[in-house]
Formats: C-alpha cells, sequence, structure tokens
C-alpha cells in the first residue's frame, strides 16, 4: 500500500495548522490585510456594460467537474448573478457537467432572492451543453452570438477551446473576465480579453468578493505556505552549495519515499 | 454500400462541416447552427457508449454478471440524482454531491504532496560551476532561481508591497510572467497555425476525391 513519506507526514499538518490558524483569526475578528487585484475590482465594471447595453451575462466555467477550481467559478457566480439581478440582467451558465447544474441553480437562486429578485430566476439559463471539449465550445459560441451576449466571464478550467470562444466574445462585442489557474491559458486570455486574473490570483478572488473570514483566512493561510516553501527552496539552493545536488539532505528527505 | 461511396460520402460530410463551423468565423448563419447542434447531438450520443464500455461495462455490469450482486444497490444510488427535479426530495442529491466534493477535496490534498514536493526539490539547482556543471548551466540556474522566486514574491496577497525591493522583485515576477506567457502564446499558435493547415488541405483535396 502507498503510504505517505516522513516530509507528508510532518510538513503537510503543519502547512495545514498555518492555514487553520488563519483561518481562526479571521473568525475572531481579525482585519486580514489582503492587496487589491485590478481584475477584480472590474467585475462591477464588466456587469455594469452589460447592463447598460441590455444584454445577457455569460459566465463560462470551463470543462471541470466538481473539483475546487469549478466551484470557486459557482461562488463567483453568485456574486456576478447578484450584481446582474439587481437591474434584471440575465447570467446564462452553459457548462460541461451535468452534476453541477443542482449547484449552480441553488447558488443563482439565492442570489436572486438576496436582491429582491426571486421572479427573474430563470433555471433555463443554466445549460448542460456536451460534456466534449470542443462540442461545448461550438455551444458557447452559438450562445454568443444569438443571445448578443453583453458580457463574458470565463472563470475555471480551460483548455484549446478558451481561445475559440474568447476570440467569438470579441467578435460580439462583449467585455470579457477572465481567469484561470492554468498557465497554458492565460496568454490567450490576455490576448482577446478586457482583464485578466492569473493564475493564483484565481483563489483569491472568492475571498476578495465575499470577504468571508474562512476565506480570507484562508488566503492569508496559504501565502503563510507558500513562504514556508520559500523558504524551504532558499535552504535547498544554499545544501546544493555546500554538500551537492546529489547528497542534498533536504532533497533526500523531501523526495517520494524518502526518510 | 460501395467502399468509394462511403469514402465520398465520409469526405464530403467532413468538408462541409468545417466550412459551416468555420463560416461562424464571418457571421452566426443557419448552416452553423445546425452543425453546431449535430456536433453536440453526436458528442452526447458518443458519450453514452464511452460511459458504458470505459465504466459501466467493465466496472458495474461484468462484475453483477459474476455474481456480486451487491452492485445491484449502485444504480439506486446514483438515481438519488435524478431527485433534483422533484423539490420536495430535491436535498437528496446533495448528499452524493458533498460525497464527491469530499473525495476531490481529499484529492487535493494527497496531491499536495506528490506534486508540489517534487517541485520543490526540483529547484534545488546548482549555482556554482563544479565539473559537471558548467558555467552556461550556471547562467540558467540563476535565470531561473530568480524567475521562480519573484513570481513567488508576486503572488503574495496578503503581504503590503510596501517596501520597495518586495514592490520591485513583485514587479520583475509580473514582468517574467508576461514574457513566458508570450513564449506559450508564440508556440501554441504555430500549433494551432499547423492544425489550420492540415483542415485546408483536407479541403483542397476534396474536389481531387471526387474526380477521381
Amino acid at each position: 500500500m502507498e503510504t505517505a513519506n516522513a516530509a507528508a507526514r510532518i510538513l503537510l499538518p503543519l502547512l495545514a495548522l498555518l492555514v487553520i490558524l488563519n483561518i481562526q483569526r479571521a473568525k475572531r475578528g481579525r482585519e486580514l490585510f489582503i492587496r487589491r487585484l485590478p481584475g477584480i475590482d472590474a467585475i462591477e465594471e464588466v456587469v455594469g456594460r452589460a447592463v447598460e447595453l441590455g444584454r445577457p451575462v455569460l459566465f463560462s466555467i470551463g470543462l471541470g467537474g466538481v473539483d475546487i477550481t469549478t466551484l470557486q467559478a459557482v461562488s463567483v457566480i453568485g456574486h456576478v448573478t447578484q450584481l446582474a439581478a439587481r437591474f434584471r440582467t440575465r447570467v446564462i451558465v452553459p457548462t460541461v457537467s451535468a452534476m453541477l447544474i443542482p449547484v449552480i441553480e441553488e447558488v443563482q437562486r439565492e442570489a436572486h432572492v438576496a436582491v429582491g429578485a426571486e421572479e427573474a430566476f430563470n433555471a433555463q439559463d443554466i445549460r448542460f451543453l456536451s460534456d466534449a471539449q470542443f462540442a461545448y465550445a461550438a455551444g458557447v459560441v452559438g450562445l454568443m452570438h444569438r443571445e448578443q451576449v453583453g458580457a463574458n466571464f470565463f472563470f475555471g478550467t480551460f483548455a484549446a477551446e478558451s481561445l475559440v470562444m474568447a476570440e467569438n466574445g470579441q467578435a460580439v462585442g462583449a467585455v470579457q473576465i477572465a481567469a484561470t489557474p492554468d498557465s497554458n491559458q492565460i496568454p490567450f486570455f490576455l490576448a482577446t480579453c478586457d482583464y485578466t486574473i492569473l493564475g493564483e490570483e484565481y483563489y483569491a478572488t472568492t475571498a476578495l468578493l465575499s470577504r468571508e473570514p474562512v476565506l480570507t483566512g484562508s488566503l492569508v493561510g496559504q501565502d503563510y505556505v507558500k513562504l514556508t516553501l520559500l523558504v524551504l527552496i532558499v535552504l535547498g539552493l544554499l545544501l546544493t552549495l555546500v554538500q551537492g545536488e546529489e547528497a542534498n539532505l533536504l532533497a533526500q528527505f523531501l523526495k517520494p519515499g524518502g526518510a | 454500400m460501395e467502399l468509394r461511396t462511403v469514402e465520398l460520402l465520409v469526405t464530403l460530410t467532413g468538408a462541409l462541416a468545417t466550412i459551416a463551423i468555420l463560416s461562424v468565423v464571418f457571421k452566426e448563419n443557419a448552416l452553423y447552427r445546425f452543425f453546431e447542434h449535430l456536433f453536440i447531438g453526436i458528442a452526447a450520443g458518443y458519450g453514452v457508449v464511452v460511459t458504458w464500455n470505459d465504466a459501466l461495462g467493465p466496472n458495474w455490469y461484468q462484475p453483477l454478471r459474476e455474481g456480486q450482486w451487491y452492485w445491484v444497490f449502485a444504480p439506486l444510488l446514483a438515481l438519488l440524482f435524478y431527485s433534483v427535479f422533484f423539490p420536495k426530495y430535491a436535498w437528496l442529491s446533495r448528499f452524493l454531491i458533498s460525497v464527491l466534493f469530499g473525495l476531490g477535496a481529499g484529492q487535493v490534498f494527497r496531491g499536495f504532496s506528490t506534486q508540489v514536493f517534487p517541485q520543490v526539490t526540483s529547484s534545488f539547482v546548482p549555482l556554482w560551476p563544479s565539473a559537471a556543471v558548467s558555467w552556461g548551466q550556471v547562467f540558467s540556474n540563476l535565470v531561473f532561481v530568480v524567475t521562480l522566486v519573484s513570481v513567488m514574491a508576486y503572488f503574495f496577497f496578503s503581504f503590503r508591497h510596501g517596501h520597495k525591493a518586495v514592490a520591485g522583485t513583485a514587479q520583475l515576477g509580473r514582468w517574467l510572467l508576461m514574457i513566458a506567457f508570450g513564449a506559450i502564446f508564440g508556440s501554441t499558435v504555430m500549433g494551432r497555425f499547423s492544425l489550420l493547415i492540415d483542415r485546408i488541405q483536407f479541403l483542397l483535396d476534396v474536389p481531387g476525391l471526387l474526380f477521381k
């Protein structure tokens, strides 16, 4: 049976503790600093443009199923729907995962209720298109053209279809904002979207939008995790200088099956 | 049906589908709409076959036929997903969804040590020349380390970028990211062009096949 090595047994609980401690700090009411991100500040402006134009918003959550990346996108759907629902603007969510439909429905329904626009909620705006990558892309492109969307949100896991969808979004004149942790797709969004949220910033989005203690505490905790990893990297580099690459004690400790 | 007729039909359908899907570049039209829906429909049908052949057949039906009777309960659990259509019982679907979320979270936790730790050890590169490490390699390693540290600095969200050194490092990280994104963009666009050329070549070959 595959089991964790000593590094995983020691470091994982320690790193998890850093996150838990910061969540506790945030829950106790401690004001935790998180710097502003221009892409996230632009969300309101992008929805506003669609409202001004009197066109719907399209929110694509990419190819992800039930995973952390997609769930972050689903939280952002709630925020965007609240902003749009105030002005009775539709938010169309095409998806590749039928399993996510009840979750998105619930999020959109709650967002409508929160702003007193229950009657504007329409479950038909959450659409399962296809679980095949390019069939989904073809469907999203068709929706953009037929609905003449005013704003596009691309939040989640994307692959080669990212450029196809964002390029067509440009063609219909939609204001576009994209966020994905996948570094291979960011260049295409940078080239075609008005705003792009880069890599790790993606995970900061929900914390910045909601200011929920669990999310902000978790984000700050993750910064401490990154800092710990940075310290480990510097230590590893120094040990390589002193001991050489092969004899590096820290590398041996961290490698699978090490120590 | 004759083999050549089948070959001709497949080629013509492929050519028509290619032209129809590409036609959206000019304007959304009825031909695009037809092939878009056809594409989605075929993908759905294909998905059903793949689900049976790769998942349900070998993992559920086969064991059931071999006498593992308890698999009969699996579809009953799966059917809970359909409770979303009955508002009174919709909460039942949340049970399955929460199990899936839990599994996903567990995998991420496990993946941290299997993905991040090897990345950390890969960064322990030599920064001084030796018999096995040339000056060129040292320079390359230095670029790698500077990029790694500055990009990590850019992605710290809870530390103020007030100090000039921190702000400068983060700014350098952003610039280096943009250079990397430019390189990715260039290489991928080259790949996409080769796909387009292949498709155009296919279209150009169609008349030849028709009048062969």
